[in-house]
């Protein structure tokens, strides 16, 4: 049960995915453990940002779903990386069906002076900054569909053809809105943006 | 100096698709990514920063009932059913059941048996996951034993068939093949000592319900009953409490008993009428709806709306009664 770097930095990749995953399917908990200890931290950010106060219930019915199905799944780490994205859209999608909760979710006023969304972005540290925060610096500025393009792209670690799979979109299409996107967000300034002389 | 510092203030426009995409896949260190995008691309970085301890922090809950959940459909290749309460169950409930649930592997792995607490907490988790568990507690009843069998059985149309040793801590558990959450068929019914519906048939309706489903020493308790001459106003439920389909018996205070097997759903329909959880902040419990059909005697029914808190608390729905 061992790990290697990912080509996405930060990630960790399942390696022997094929024996994880056969072993997972016959209710091995330490295969169970690998994917979740891969994939769990992604999966939370993104429903964090999505619906902040569902985000653990909702990561929970997630893998569920993907261990009730786990057994007719067929491909590679990527693709349940993506599979595991496009459950956990459409827990999203089914929870706000519900009406469950209201898509936001009100919020005491003395809360806010801890959202760093408030300040302005050149003000921003971002070593203090935790992994949902910089998601949601990342996301302020670009409209619904560009956000989550970008974030299916930076937290979820899907390829071009993975989130348009995921949307339901073509890949020239997510590559257009990802292309705005990162024009906008090339537009971004933070006070400690790396240089060589600061570091 | 990096290569693209002599290259301050050029904008945007001079970034191209390759490079946008080496920001997007944290491809380079923000370091070497041209000014024009370094601040995003320190921003991305710190946004696919290792996972933290709090976000693993579901690890003990959710990785056993993955695990569980897999074998189990595993088991039953071929006649996978779509069974949407699991998926809807709150995780809060499934993670407060699940240590029980694993402290009981220990537990059984030592002494070859479950404690009948954390049996009942078991079954509560796999009534939930489409697994019907039978409860020793229910067995105590006629002077049986608790006893363990670190092997599940899941009905799959041919049968029962053999899931596992060991590692999955079910006590013979069964599976219904339709789909649907319904009462064990590996156990035989708890037969009670001289059955006896108050009053007959008549059926009795009980405007409180209190206790613990989880807790052999807080039993759920049923009181404010009508036919106070045959019930005492009071009855006792025990094989397991309320949260698990399976069976279970009230003890009249008065002294006769009913059994009943009974199913639980959760409503999907209205969505969740139960008060906010004392017990977890932010949260409601989570109702489930209780139905069945007498065992011994033989007439009657069960029909009752629950809440359950995240520590397996039971009240009745407000403004409801438990019908049998």
């Amino acid at each position: 049960m061992t790990s290697r770097s990912f080509g996405y930095r930060g990630y960790t990749a399942i390696e022997d995915f094929q024996r994880v995953l056969e072993e997972a399917r016959a209710g091995s908990e330490w295969a169970a453990a690998v994917i979740f200890d891969a994939l769990q931290a992604p999966l939370l950010r993104y429903l964090r940002w999505q619906e902040p106060s569902a985000a653990d219930d909702l990561a929970g019915e997630t893998w569920l779903a993907v261990a009730e199905r786990l057994g007719k799944f067929e491909g590679g780490e990527d693709a349940l990386r993506a599979w595991l994205f496009s459950v956990a859209r459409r827990r999203i999608a089914e929870y706000r069906r519900r009406g469950a909760r209201r898509r936001t979710r009100p919020v005491a006023p003395e809360d806010l002076a801890g959202v760093p969304g408030g300040h302005d972005p050149s003000e921003l540290v971002v070593e203090t900054l935790s992994a949902q925060q910089a998601i949601d610096h990342v996301t302020a500025s670009l409209n619904p569909d560009q956000a989550e393009v970008v974030v299916l792209r930076i937290v979820a670690g899907l390829s071009v053809e993975e989130v348009a799979h995921v949307l339901g979109k073509r890949p020239g299409t997510v590559r257009v809105i990802q292309h705005r996107a990162l024009r906008r967000l090339a537009q971004l300034r933070v006070a400690d943006a790396p240089t060589r002389q600061g570091r | 100096m990096g290569a693209w510092d002599d290259l301050d203030g050029v904008g945007p426009t001079g970034i191209d698709e390759a490079i946008f995409e080496d920001v997007l896949t944290g491809a380079l260190d923000p370091l070497d990514m041209p000014p024009a995008v370094r601040a995003v691309s320190a921003l991305i970085d710190k946004a696919r920063q290792p996972a933290t301890s709090e976000e693993l922090a579901a690890r003990t809950t959710t990785v056993p009932a993955f695990a569980l959940v897999a074998q189990a459909e595993q088991t039953s290749a071929g006649r996978r059913r779509k069974s949407a309460s699991v998926l809807r169950f709150p995780v809060r409930v499934m993670a407060i059941a699940t240590p029980v649930a694993l402290l009981g592997v220990g537990v059984a792995a030592a002494t070859d048996s479950l404690p009948s607490s954390t049996q009942a907490a078991v079954s509560h988790v796999l009534s939930h996951v489409g697994i019907s568990v039978p409860d020793p507690q229910a067995h105590a009843i006629v002077g049986e034993p608790s006893h363990a069998s670190t092997s599940a059985s899941v009905p799959s149309g041919n049968g029962a068939v053999a899931v596992s040793g060991g590692a999955v801590p079910v006590p013979t558990a069964s599976r219904s093949s339709n789909g649907g959450l319904r009462g064990s068929r590996a156990v035989p019914p708890p037969l009670s000592s001289g059955p006896t519906h108050p009053a007959g048939n008549a059926a009795v309706a009980c405007t409180s319900l209190s206790g613990n489903a989880a807790d052999g020493a807080n039993p759920p308790t049923l009181d404010g009953c009508s036919q106070v001459a045959d019930t005492g106003g009071s009855g006792v439920l025990s094989g397991g409490g309320l949260a698990q389909a399976g069976n279970t018996t009230v003890t009249w205070r008065a002294g006769g008993t009913i059994s009943f097997r009974y199913t639980s759903t959760v409503p999907q329909a209205k969505g969740d009428q139960c008060p906010a959880d004392p017990t977890s902040p932010g949260n409601k419990e989570t109702e489930v709806v209780l139905r069945g059909s007498a065992l011994s005697p033989g007439n009657g029914s069960l029909r009752a709306k629950v809440c359950i808190t995240s520590t397996l608390d039971v009240t009745l729905l407000p403004g409801t009664s438990f019908k049998l």
